[in-house]
């Protein structure tokens, strides 16, 4: 072994060394090693899915919520209309519909005292 | 593939090419298992840290400095992970020989010799401060220099060099009876 030269690698050493520590088994290891980054990626982009699920879902129900609102409320306007057209058909005043006020009593009273 | 540089499977792999990123862990496999090795011991739990090491560089590979050397940035991730892998599971402190150690194993045989040199080295590397068996592993064994060391422990040169000096003389040693039975 070198003793003088302490600034160059000590080949023997270096040597002894790399018998001693020279792993086996090199190609199972670096499978291994890229089969866990495959799975690694996987899971990443799993996580971004589920990490884009949340507020997707909300969105989602927000809209589909919105959606049925606004349905039910044209629905509501629809029945509405067609009730109004059932009761002008059956002869009821439009006075009584059009939501205005009735005669007032003076002028029912005056129309009382001329019948008499 | 050989012609393909560090730097240029690294940009590929920051992308999200995982066969990029396999050919750097192929490339580097034996160096990282090795260092690993030097510090905790087990071969077993070097290759778990070892492919920890990979993982976390595979995670942070968008970060990586291109135009900065791979090896030494690669090597902290993999010594880091060997440092948490010896705090969780315990550091396996090899225990000392006895001085006749070598009487009672050294044979006849220059290869078992040889072998026997192996495992003593290993034990005796055990004992050594974590950042020796570092400095001593990557000097000698896989040709780093010095500023490159110091760059992966973080520690100033003049560091590394004194525990190369330091490492050197206690395997020199110890080891010393092992050699003459191989020579």
């Amino acid at each position: 072994m070198t003793h003088d030269h302490d600034h160059l690698p000590d080949e023997q050493l270096g040597r002894l060394l790399l018998e001693s520590l020279e792993p086996d088994w090199h190609r199972a290891f670096v499978g291994r090693v890229s089969a866990a980054v495959r799975a690694d990626s996987a899971g990443s982009r799993w996580s971004i899915l589920a990490t884009w699920l949340r507020p997707g879902l909300v969105a989602a129900t927000g809209i589909a919520a919105m959606t049925a609102l606004g349905f039910a409320l044209l629905q509501g306007s629809a029945e509405q209309a067609s009730f109004a057209d059932m009761v002008v058909a059956e002869g009821v005043p439009a006075a009584m519909l059009a939501g205005e006020p009735g005669p007032s009593n003076d002028l029912l009273l005056s129309a009382v005292m001329e019948g008499r | 593939m050989g012609d393909v540089t560090d730097a240029e499977l690294a940009a590929r792999a920051a992308h999200g090419d995982d066969d990029a990123f396999g050919q750097l862990v192929d490339r580097y496999a034996p160096a990282a298992r090795r260092v690993a090795r030097a510090l905790l011991g087990s071969d077993a739990d070097a290759d778990d840290a070892a492919q920890e090491g990979f993982l976390s560089a595979w995670r942070a590979i968008g970060r990586f400095d291109q135009s900065r050397p791979f090896r030494p940035w690669l090597m902290r991730i993999v010594l880091n992970a060997a440092r948490d892998t010896g705090r969780r599971r315990g550091v396996r402190e090899t225990d000392a020989l006895s001085p006749d150690a070598a009487d009672r194993r050294a044979g006849p045989d220059v290869e078992a010799g040889r072998a026997l040199l192996r495992d003593r080295l290993r034990e005796v590397l055990a004992t050594l401060p974590e950042r020796q068996r570092m400095a001593i592993t990557m000097f000698d064994a896989e040709g780093y220099a010095h500023a490159e060391i110091a760059e992966v422990l973080g520690v100033p040169e003049g560091t590394v060099r004194s525990d190369v000096f330091h490492a050197r003389r206690a395997l020199r040693a110890d080891l010393a009876p092992f050699l003459e039975d191989v020579r």
